[in-house]
């Protein structure tokens, strides 16, 4: 294409004039040009293929830009495989018993001692449950107390 | 290609979320070795050995007289608590005192933490337990009224 009728269509672009084709033509016409003027480049840059200093300037460059794409795409694979992967490998952990976890432990460390006794982790674990169910018991009577507070206050406002 | 990159990390984390304990503030508490350090009380038990109670992993520890680490497991049972899925807590004088937490979690990887806060009834000692398996809360508070 002669510059005249680049720089013509350069200014119908800028005019928003042209059509898709000639979009197109102007495109590949200013990533085939191995030295771009000032309106060519800023043609280039407000295309959208100037983004950054490294912008194409030649047909090498627009070969670049095709590997980045297919780079692109080549990553976006990858996720998706790793995805996939991640996902199944939960998946299939949660199915196996134990798998995230020792086939059985049992210990106890008592101020600094380790013991692997059964029987003194047991009385550990009963003596907890113990207490847990104390703790239970007092949080249950303490809601309970609360509620008859309540209900007392009502009554009393009722009455 | 970013709302895909954020989804299959959402994902990810989905994923690494729903194993075990991980994920957990308190798992670093519960995890630790304690092998030396007076005022603790460590339990674990978890597969074969475990099988007499329906779970699949039980994790304790027991502080007393260290309010240093007491406050950081404190902290951390605040936080996962925050997060529960259902919860019955009891505060006195401001302070956490009582906590029965139900974590979620599918099958055999329900997850229940229960805290014991001695402290504002004026005893240094707190009780932190994991328990995990696949058994409802009332089978829970079953196993441990026995």
């Amino acid at each position: 294409m002669e510059k005249p009728e680049l720089h013509n269509l350069i200014e119908r672009y800028f005019d928003g004039e042209t059509t898709l084709e000639e979009e197109r033509l102007l495109l590949h016409t200013l990533l085939g040009m191995r030295e771009l003027d000032e309106e060519c480049a800023s043609a280039l840059a407000v295309m959208g293929y100037a983004r950054t200093q490294t912008a194409p300037r030649n047909a090498e460059n627009a070969g670049a830009i095709l590997k980045k794409r297919s780079w692109h795409r080549y990553a976006a694979g990858v996720s998706v495989a790793a995805v996939i992967a991640v996902f199944s490998i939960g998946t299939v952990s949660n199915l196996i018993p134990n798998s995230s976890s020792p086939e059985s432990e049992c210990f106890a460390c008592i101020d600094g001692d380790r013991t692997n006794n059964e029987e003194i982790v047991r009385h550990l674990i009963a003596s907890q449950f113990e207490e847990v169910s104390q703790a239970s018991e007092s949080l249950d009577e303490e809601v309970e107390n609360e509620f008859n507070e309540i209900c007392n206050a009502l009554n009393m406002e009722i009455l | 290609m970013k709302k895909f990159i954020i989804l299959a990390i959402v994902i990810i984390i989905g994923c690494f979320d729903s194993f075990g304990q991980e994920g957990l503030n308190v798992a670093q508490f519960l995890d630790a070795d304690y092998s030396g350090q007076k005022g603790v009380t460590q339990v674990s038990m978890t597969g074969k050995q475990l099988e007499w109670s329906g779970l699949k992993k039980y994790k304790s520890l027991s502080v007393t007289d260290n309010s240093s680490l007491a406050d950081k497991i404190n902290r951390a049972v605040t936080k996962d608590g925050a997060k529960a899925a259902s919860k019955k807590v009891s505060y006195k004088d401001g302070q956490l005192y009582v906590g029965f937490y139900s974590l979620g979690g599918k099958g055999e990887h329900r997850r229940y933490l229960f805290y014991l806060n001695r402290r504002p009834v004026g005893e240094e000692k707190i009780t932190l337990i994991f328990l995990e398996g696949n058994m409802d809360s009332n089978s829970i508070m079953e196993l441990i009224n026995k």
